[in-house]
This record gives C-alpha cells, sequence and structure tokens, in this order.
C-alpha cells in the first residue's frame, strides 16, 4: 500500500507540472513536451498500479511494451508523411 | 466462503491466473491499438492545421480536463488498493476502494457531461469552423476528432465503472461465484487502469497542448 500511496503522488505531482508547463511559451515543443510527461504517468500507472514490475510473466511485459512501440511507430511514420510532403 | 477452484482445463489456479493475466493484457493491447487510430488521426490532422488545432485547444476547458485528469488518477489509486486488499480477503476494505473508485468514475462523466453541454453552448461542436469567432481551416476535424476521441473514452469508462459494480457486489461476503473473484478483480482493475493511462494521453493533445494566450 505504501508504495501505491507514493506512486498516486509522484502521479500527482507530475500532472501539476504538466498544468504548470501549458502556460509556458514553449511554442510546438509545447507539445512533445506534454507528451514526455504523459509517457512518465503511464509508466508510473503500469509499473505501479498494473503491477507490470512484479510480474513473472515475461510475455506480459513482452505485451505490455510492444502495443506501444506500434502506436509510436503509426503515428510517427504518419506525422512524418505529413511533415516531409 | 467455498475456497476458490481453478477451471477444469487448468492443471492449478496460479496456471489459470497467468491465462487470465496474459489474455487480459492481449486484450489491453487490442484497445491500445484501437485509440492509436484515433492517435494517428491527431498526429495528421495537426501536423496539416496546426493552428486550428491550437485554437481549438485554447478555447476548450482545461480547467475541467485538469480536474477530470487527478480525478481518473486518484481513482486507479483507490482500484489498485482494492486489488491489493482483496488479495488479503479484506471484502470490506476491497469494497470500500472500490466504492470510492466508483464514485470518483461516476464524477468523471458527471464534469465530462458538463462540458459538453459548455461546448455545445458555444456552437464547439463537431464540423463547426468557427474558434472564438474566427473561421479556421481544419477547425471542424478538431471538433469531430475531439469528440470523437473524448466520447469513445467516455465509453470505455462507462464500461470501467458496470465492471467494477460487478466486483463490489461480488465483494459482497458469500456471495462471490467462479473460480477466482481475486482474479477477475484484477483483472478489471488492470482495465480501469488502462482507462485512466488513456486519459493521461488524451489531457496534453485536446487540452494542453494550445500554447500560452
Amino acid at each position: 500500500m505504501k508504495r501505491l500511496r507514493i506512486t498516486l503522488l509522484v502521479l500527482l505531482a507530475l500532472a501539476a507540472a504538466s498544468y504548470a508547463l501549458s502556460f509556458a511559451s514553449l511554442g510546438e515543443a509545447g507539445l512533445f513536451v506534454a507528451l514526455a510527461v504523459a509517457t512518465l504517468k503511464i509508466v508510473g500507472v503500469a509499473w505501479s498500479f498494473m503491477e507490470l514490475g512484479d510480474s513473472e510473466q515475461r510475455v506480459v511485459r513482452v505485451v505490455a511494451i510492444l502495443a506501444p512501440v506500434f502506436v509510436l511507430l503509426l503515428v510517427g511514420l504518419a506525422a512524418a508523411d505529413v511533415l516531409l510532403r | 466462503m467455498a475456497e476458490p477452484n481453478h477451471a477444469s482445463h487448468f492443471e492449478s489456479l496460479e496456471r489459470q491466473a497467468a491465462a487470465v493475466r496474459l489474455g487480459t493484457w492481449v486484450f489491453l493491447a487490442s484497445e491500445v491499438l484501437f485509440f492509436a487510430a484515433l492517435f494517428t488521426l491527431y498526429a495528421t490532422y495537426r501536423s496539416e492545421h496546426p493552428d486550428a488545432f491550437a485554437a481549438g485547444i485554447r478555447a476548450g476547458e482545461k480547467t475541467i480536463g485538469s480536474i477530470n485528469t487527478v480525478i481518473l488518477l486518484i481513482s486507479s489509486f483507490f482500484v489498485a488498493a482494492a486489488v491489493h486488499v482483496r488479495r488479503e480477503v479484506d471484502l470490506r476494505g476491497t469494497r470500500r476502494h472500490l466504492g470510492f473508485a466508483i464514485a470518483l468514475g461516476t464524477i468523471f462523466l458527471a464534469l465530462k457531461g458538463y462540458e459538453y453541454s459548455l461546448h455545445i453552448a458555444h456552437g464547439m461542436v463537431p464540423g463547426a469552423i468557427m474558434i472564438e469567432g474566427h473561421a479556421y481551416t481544419g477547425a471542424s476535424l478538431f471538433f469531430t476528432l475531439y469528440f470523437l476521441t473524448t466520447g469513445l473514452h467516455a465509453l470505455h469508462v462507462v464500461g470501467g465503472l458496470v465492471l467494477l459494480v460487478g466486483c463490489m457486489r461480488g465483494a459482497r461476503s458469500g456471495r462471490e461465484e467462479g473460480p477466482s473473484p481475486a482474479h477477475r478483480l484484477e483483472a478489471v482493475g488492470l482495465y480501469w487502469h488502462l482507462v485512466d493511462a488513456i486519459w493521461i494521453m488524451v489531457w496534453p493533445l485536446y487540452y494542453l497542448s494550445g500554447g500560452a494566450r
């Protein structure tokens, strides 16, 4: 339970950081900064709340890592196609 | 309460639990890929219409979206805590934690409904081309995608709430059925955390990345 509480506090701190950064004048870089902080939060949720860190099933970790990798490929290649036209 | 038994086609309860866990993760991966299509559309359309997307985000309800983020994060904590105490066969604690999570999920939906009503009142609906009095090429794409993504996410929240209510009812002493209610709660908990994780990604895309006013 202690680990869950610490995770929650870290997640709330990261959420506060995301909110504060949204008021900074970062231009288009603001989106990437916000997504980087969001990725950290998702890792925290997956590792602690979803117990990925405790999982003894290696295949579960493979599935959990492959899904976002495919998302990155899909989104990244689609955005690159538009930007490089 | 009877000791949970594994289904006949599994060698042991541990093997069954491992199968449930893997099956749930594969299902969650398919959900991630489902939302990936929407994120891909976002990346494509935002690359083509950066001004319309930035204006649409600035015109949105950042405060409500941010409160909803905090609500979902805390609800995820309560679900994780419920799974934790359920393994210790603390049914009362399980019900209490699930009750908090369900209440927070309901508040999330209520706030989302209120937010939609504000959007509709301001003419920010799918297909609209005006944002705060200015016409933007690509505004209709932004609003359509916004309602599609957040609407589908809200449907997932509804589904998660139904499952959580089922687990809470099952946690009443002596009323549990099936081989292992703790494993069922664990699977439902994983689904709820995924719903939270998707919102964590939706929040910066549709609420935070409009740039400073």
